[in-house]
């Protein structure tokens, strides 16, 4: 009897670990299926970066040599596709970022520099600067696919594996032990030590960083004076400030005193606000309260904002474009300058569709590039530059605008609000040159204008 | 006798506590095999949260959303501020050469953000504050002028992101350039 009842307990522990093989069995199978499936994934994207710094560098040596106008062409359009595709597979490689972020700004750089040749016509007849700036590149490229090529060889003979990170990532990665992964990188970093300083008219050009803020007009306020300019800045709607919290300080380009006015003890009772040590000018304003509904309309809520403004001594707006997202409606100002709209010189608004509070106030772009411009006179009429837009558009309204250019450069322009078919478009006219600056497609959505 | 009643029932309580976990281990492994298989996160769907599709019927809202779940996941308990500039960072990487140049390249960069690495942006639904803090960075709210890192000091990090210049402190996290 009891022996019968042991023999059961046995036949039946073997049973359950049999299964519980079986189980284990089926895991392992499940994850090196999932260990495949990802080995794969950052195989192809690290052989796809490969290939596109090899056709980077190729491409770079051909432009050296062509003597084609219309061969330049293609060869600047292809290096800016093929370093583009390098950089995007390269920051998809499971790699921690100090290693990769050299390699990543070079590709983003050349691929940048090619296209801003391009647009500007510059391929065709490549300035001796420009070929030298190709030369240093190339050089640059070369020595890159020297250290990917010995990363490659690595991942080949098996010395590390991609997912081996996912066992470090588990652990939290960036804890200081750098998996093999990244060691066959760091290689690559250490050799990109010396990029060349690349300064050109494209948003990755290493001028933009440099750029410092023209709008801080005024000497320094004391912390006292900034407590008391957020105070009389925020609005409170209807509240009152219970305690200004010095919360701490924004270094950086414009640095700033960062302040909350309580209004109350819970979370959300809290407005933050930055004033600018130099000037004391509000950069930015936020204020969490949640808006539970809309009474107010876009127009009232826009009045409201313009008040705000005027009321602070900030005038010479007009409003841009908004949009309405949870009870709140976002609002653009453009600032204008002898009748003329300066693009760049925006402040942005959010407004409580409740009850007509100002939630959010944004200067940050503002007080970096506001000031008194000189412009110039333009050099073809508002008539000639309409000429140069498509016949198939039909123009709606016009005015002078400065607008932006992609390296934060500036440029005079006719704008053009323009309509084909039910699609609105605005169309810009350098002032100047009376080339097609740029074409903005706007959206009429239900809740605002969005620009493309 | 009594001991051995007693351990006979033990033994007789033990053959069917192993029947039980037998039958039991049998059921899951025929019928669920599959179940503990490979990770699949579900989203949740959030109460509280007014939905988005509702506000916006546009397909450019798909950048709140998402944004809205990566802030929730790396800032959700931080200050509103804090969100706002947690969103501010993904924006202003995409504007950085050394970082991709899409939204959803910064945000599912591997080894970029913690909570989308270990998949917690799919369990934590955005609250609404998560979603304003997402409306006002992509807006164009930064507060923090620009940083491109941020990072808990209380928890371990690469000692590496040391070395970037600290712009400001909201709540628990350091912005750097």
């Amino acid at each position: 009897m009891r022996t019968s009842r042991s023999s059961a307990a046995i036949v039946a522990l073997a049973i359950l670990w049999g299964v519980t093989a079986l189980w284990g069995i089926g895991q392992v199978r499940a994850k090196r299926q999932t260990d495949v499936l990802l080995q794969n994934k950052y195989s192809r994207a690290f052989y796809d970066t490969l290939q596109r710094t090899k056709n980077v560098e190729a491409l770079l040596s051909k432009g050296l040599v062509s003597g084609s106008p219309d061969q330049m062409d293609a060869i600047f359009s292809d290096l800016w596709y093929n370093a583009n595709s390098a950089q995007e597979n390269l920051n998809q490689l499971p790699v921690s970022h100090d290693v990769v972020a050299k390699t990543s700004k070079f590709l983003s750089q050349v691929g940048d520099y090619s296209y801003s040749l391009s647009k500007q016509n510059k391929t065709r007849n490549l300035s001796d600067k420009d070929w030298q700036t190709m030369q240093q590149l190339y050089r640059t490229s070369a020595s890159l696919n020297q250290e990917m090529s010995a990363v490659e060889r690595a991942a080949a003979t098996g010395s590390f594996h991609w997912t081996e990170i996912q066992g470090g990532l588990a652990k939290k990665l960036p804890q200081g032990s750098a998996g093999s992964v990244d060691n066959s990188f760091r290689q690559l970093e250490t050799r990109l030590q010396e990029l060349p300083v690349l300064v050109y008219d494209g948003p990755f050009s290493d001028h933009i960083d440099k750029i410092e803020p023209q709008g801080l007009t005024g000497g320094l306020v004391s912390l006292d004076q900034a407590k008391q300019i957020a105070r009389s800045f925020a609005d409170l709607g209807g509240a009152a400030v219970q305690q200004t919290v010095v919360s701490g300080e924004v270094r950086g380009k414009i640095p700033s005193y960062s302040l909350a006015l309580r209004t109350g003890n819970g979370p959300q009772d809290a407005i933050t606000i930055n004033v600018s040590k130099q000037g004391g000018h509000v950069v930015l304003l936020l204020n969490p309260r949640p808006v539970a509904a809309a009474k107010l309309t876009d127009d009232q809520a826009r009045t409201q904002a313009l008040s705000f403004l005027n009321s602070r001594g900030l005038t010479g707006f007009m409003p841009s474009y908004t949009l309405r997202q949870q009870n709140v409606l976002t609002i653009s100002f453009v600032s204008t300058q002898d009748a003329v709209a300066v693009y760049p010189d925006q402040v942005k608004l959010q407004v409580a569709l409740d009850n007509g509070q100002v939630l959010g106030y944004e200067a940050l772009g503002y007080l970096t590039s506001h000031h008194r411009r000189a412009l110039p006179s333009p050099k073809i009429t508002a008539a000639q530059a309409k000429a140069k837009l498509s016949p198939r558009i039909q123009v709606l309204s016009e005015r002078l605008a400065v607008i932006p250019t992609t390296s934060k450069g500036e440029s005079l322009a006719y704008e053009f609000k323009t309509k084909l078919a039910d699609e609105t478009f605005l169309v810009y006219i350098n002032a100047q040159s009376g080339e097609e600056e740029h074409i903005l497609k706007l959206l009429n959505l239900p809740n605002g204008t969005l620009t493309l | 006798m009594k001991i051995t009643g007693l351990k006979e029932r033990l033994g007789f309580m033990t053959a069917l506590a192993c029947l039980v976990l037998l039958i039991a281990g049998t059921v899951y492994y025929v019928f669920d095999f599959k179940m503990p298989g490979p990770f699949v996160p579900h989203l949740t769907p959030d109460a509280q949260a007014p939905p988005l599709a509702e506000a916006s019927p546009d397909s450019y809202m798909d950048n709140v959303s998402l944004l809205a779940r990566v802030i929730m996941g790396e800032a959700g308990d931080e200050p509103y501020n804090g969100k706002v500039a947690v969103g501010a960072v993904m924006l202003n990487r995409m504007q950085s050469s050394a970082f991709p140049h899409t939204l959803s390249g910064v945000i599912f960069q591997p080894n970029a953000f913690e909570s989308v690495d270990n998949g917690f942006i799919w369990f934590r639904p955005p609250s609404s504050e998560a979603i304003q803090a997402a409306i006002a960075a992509l807006s164009g709210w930064d507060p923090t002028y620009g940083a491109l890192y941020f990072w808990n000091p209380a928890k371990p990090v690469n000692p590496w992101i040391w070395s970037r210049q600290i712009l400001t402190q909201i709540g628990q996290h350091v912005f750097a350039l």
